[in-house]
């Protein structure tokens, strides 16, 4: 059993109690015995002087001064012995044949006797083989000696041992003093072994455990003073909770990777960017590992370990071999705890910039094509003799006027293309049946479709979306436009619109030529042609279905193709319906249609 | 004396990874030089093989050094010993990374020859295999390791392959011998690239299991 701290205070508080009573008890007895000895020493004397004063009054015969001898000794319980100046016994209580006595003369007791007139000796007798007590008198006017022996062990057995009940008392005293030890010391533990609960809680992560003092001495003071250092340390340990949280958040919403090192290289934190940045996957328990376990291109290490040796940041941009390749930006910071690597996609912002680069210059491009036919009929038109002639003049200018509508058709395209890419949230939210949107088109493209010799059927059912008429009416006439010029002659395109699973579907499938597996994922890229020489004859401007994409992810839709070369390819447009039924007639002020025939 | 002896093994490691990443980079890169003829990054393979064979003199001097100041057992010793011999294929890949960006730079003008898609092939296979020896390496993953002994025979089925296709060119009157030799023999380096990784990945089953598998398979 460990001894509590209540234990040890109550042991310790009642160890000077016992042992102070203790002490008195055996001094007291000490003393006790001492006094009891000295007046039998007295009394004995007294008896001896007594009895010389007797002897005195002699003259006795041996005989006589035996049978006194014996009968004073039987009375006082003493052993009555008379020595003569020379030393012999003549008279001894108990032994009636003195002749048999040794000499007496240089017992200590008789030597004093002889020269102070008393004596008293405590001395082991030989005749008696104990501890006697021996008292001497010289008896007045002779050199006689009477001396007196008692034994003192049965007095000497009693004052041994302490005082009766010594023990008792010392044994009541010392369990008492114990038990109000321990009973205080109780009522000083308890409030503490609550407090050492509360405080076990609080380490084990219970923030919410308080102890409940009573009274107002010292204990509890301390406990109050627990109670308001736990209160602060759970609002700090929830700040610095929702902190991380915060700052965890922003790390796995950032589109950077961010791993931190520690000065070992390993990894101790990294968020799903770097993951991804990396290839790394659902690979678990990164954490704890070595980054050079997950990434051993030489100069991302390299930068770890520059900035690690506290030459400070560090930049560079690396063509990351992969998996999975890309052209990675990475940025390294020592800080206190290791190294922050920051690590930036690159390729998809180079990507973006490739993109733009050649849009400008494929803009530039179908812009100047129609401008220098333009300008080469301009020329040609000067000469006289051509403006003058009945065919060849009207024919350079049906050129210009085929290559203005040109330009025209291309400049709308671009402006409508700028308009949804750059402010989308101007477009009106009207709510509108795509239906009427649908069949107008159908109906307005009838004739064109005829001329081509392909049979265009249109099946809609009424579809209530929220989005803009002239936009949703570009769409429509973008897709018909599209599946009629590339159906050959004696070919079919048919439409429908059916409202299917909260979804406007408007399919628009043909039987033409289709458009190969490679070129599938980019016919909705600007300008991008399957067959460049056949489009642009066809006089679409290479902006169509990039309108398209972007019109229908504006109304929250998505537009997918399927397509098999040579037997034909359908556009599937999906745009969420509106809840509430469109008003009829909305349909009707759909904007103009793009003149795309040449 | 063990903090030490941890301090340096992970050096070790660290260096071997190091070296590999260089060995990749190289591998893949000298691959690209030669299936577009790309002239500065055959040079850069060229140039950058210097920093790989420093390496390997380093991790051979650390590996020395471990095994006469620590005299590590058991598994230790198979780590290092197999360090020893990985660092050695490691180099040779290196070399053969280097011999590959050579014929790059002799693959003047010469685009588009039957035979590139299936070195292109080739190159993607030795690339896997360096990548999942490495791995398995660095992850003492023995299960990778065994994967990579796998893959070997795919590498030997594409050199077959363009050997037979290259010989049929050439036979053939439009053939292009000089272009024929130049893919042949970088068919040949990758599949002798492939080998090396076989043998990191043998010396990773070893260092893991203590097994030894080469010349069993």
């Amino acid at each position: 059993m460990r001894l509590g701290w209540a234990g040890k205070a109550a042991i310790a508080a009642s160890l000077p109690v016992v042992a102070g009573l203790s002490t008195f008890l055996l001094v007291t007895t000490l003393r006790v015995r001492d006094a009891t000895e000295r007046s039998l020493d007295r009394s004995l004397l007294r008896e001896a002087i007594v009895s010389a004063h007797a002897v005195a009054r002699g003259p006795w015969t041996a005989g006589e001064l035996q049978d006194w001898a014996r009968a004073v000794g039987s009375q006082i319980g003493a052993r009555v012995t008379v020595i003569e100046g020379d030393g012999t016994v003549t008279a001894d209580s108990e032994v009636p044949d003195v002749a048999t006595l040794d000499n007496h003369g240089e017992r200590p007791e008789v030597v004093g006797a002889h020269q102070q007139g008393t004596a008293v000796v405590t001395r082991h007798s030989h005749t008696l083989d104990r501890d006697l007590l021996y008292a001497a008198a010289k008896v007045p006017g002779t050199d006689r000696v009477v001396r007196l022996a008692r034994d003192l062990s049965t007095v000497q057995e009693e004052l041994r041992g302490p005082v009766p009940g010594f023990w008792f008392v010392a044994l009541g005293v010392g369990a008492a003093s114990i038990l109000m030890a321990m009973f205080l010391a109780r009522g000083l533990a308890r409030p503490l072994a609550e407090l050492t609960e509360a405080a076990q809680k609080v380490e084990g992560g219970a923030l919410s455990a308080r102890v409940y003092p009573r009274g107002s001495d010292e204990v509890a003071r301390l406990g109050h003073a627990f109670n308001r250092m736990t209160d602060q340390m759970r609002e700090t340990v929830e700040r610095t909770e929702a902190e991380a949280a915060r700052l965890s958040a922003i790390l796995e919403g950032m589109n950077e990777g961010v791993i931190a090192v520690d000065p070992q290289e390993r990894i101790s934190f990294l968020n799903g960017a770097a993951r991804s940045i990396l290839g790394l996957g659902a690979e678990p328990d990164l954490p704890g590992k070595r980054i050079y376990e997950l990434v051993r291109e030489p100069r991302i290490l390299g930068i770890i370990e520059s900035a690690a040796s506290g030459r400070g940041q560090a930049d560079a941009e690396i063509g990351h071999d992969g998996p999975p390749r890309s052209l990675l930006q990475v940025h390294a910071a020592k800080v206190p705890s290791g190294v922050i690597l920051v690590l930036r996609d690159m390729s998809r912002l180079r990507r973006l910039e490739q993109m733009r680069t050649d849009f400008v210059s494929n803009v530039s491009h179908e812009l100047r094509t129609p401008l220098a036919s333009i300008a080469a009929a301009v020329e040609t038109l000067q000469d006289d003799a051509v403006r003058g002639d009945p065919v060849e003049g009207p024919r350079f200018v049906q050129m210009i006027q085929r290559n203005l509508r040109r330009l025209e058709a291309l400049l709308d395209d671009i402006l409508a293309l700028s308009r949804l890419e750059s402010r989308p949230e101007t477009l009106p939210r009207d709510l509108i049946d795509f239906a009427g949107i649908v069949r107008v088109a159908g109906e307005e493209l009838m004739e064109r479709a005829r001329q081509a010799g392909v049979g265009l059927s249109v099946r809609v059912k009424r579809c209530p979306v929220v989005g803009e008429g002239a936009t949703l009416r570009r769409v429509a006439d973008n897709l018909l436009v599209n599946a009629i010029t590339y159906t050959p002659r004696g070919g079919t395109v048919d439409v429908t619109l059916e409202p299917q699973d909260g979804w406007a579907v408007l399919a628009v499938r043909d039987t033409g030529i289709g458009i190969p597996e490679e070129d599938r994922d980019r016919i909705f890229e600007r300008f991008y042609r399957v067959d460049k020489a056949r489009s642009r004859s066809a006089g679409g401007t290479g902006l169509g279905l990039a309108i398209v994409k972007h019109a229908v992810g504006l109304h929250g839709g998505t537009v997918e193709v399927k397509s098999k070369l040579a037997r034909g390819s359908t556009f599937t447009v999906r745009i969420p319906l509106a809840a509430e039924p469109a008003p009829s007639g909305t349909a009707g002020d759909a904007g103009a249609p793009g003149e795309r025939t040449a | 004396m063990t903090r030490h002896f941890l301090r340096e093994m992970e050096q070790l490691t660290r260096d071997v990874m190091v070296m590999g990443g260089l060995c990749e980079s190289a591998v893949t890169r000298g691959v690209k030089a030669f299936l577009v003829s790309d002239h500065v990054m055959a040079q850069a393979v060229i140039d950058g093989d210097g920093e790989i064979n420093a390496l390997e003199l380093r991790i051979e001097e650390e590996v020395l050094k471990i095994l006469a100041l620590y005299a590590p057992t058991a598994k230790d010793l198979r780590y290092v010993v197999g360090i020893f011999k990985i660092t050695n294929d490691l180099e040779r890949v290196g070399d053969l990374a280097v011999n590959i960006a050579e014929r790059a730079l002799g693959r003047e003008g010469r685009e588009d020859r039957e035979g590139l898609a299936e070195l292109g092939a080739m190159g993607e296979a030795c690339c896997g295999m360096l990548r999942s020896a490495l791995d398995a390496f660095v992850k003492q993953d023995r299960r990778r390791a065994e994967q990579v002994l796998k893959m070997d025979d795919q590498v030997d089925d594409l050199l077959a392959k363009t050997y037979e296709q290259q010989r049929e060119l050439m036979e053939s009157t439009r053939g292009d011998v000089r272009g024929g030799l130049l893919i042949l023999s970088t068919a040949k380096y990758l599949e002798r690239m492939a080998d090396h990784c076989t043998n990191v990945a043998e010396d990773v089953i070893y260092m893991v299991a203590g097994d030894l598998v080469r010349h069993t398979h």
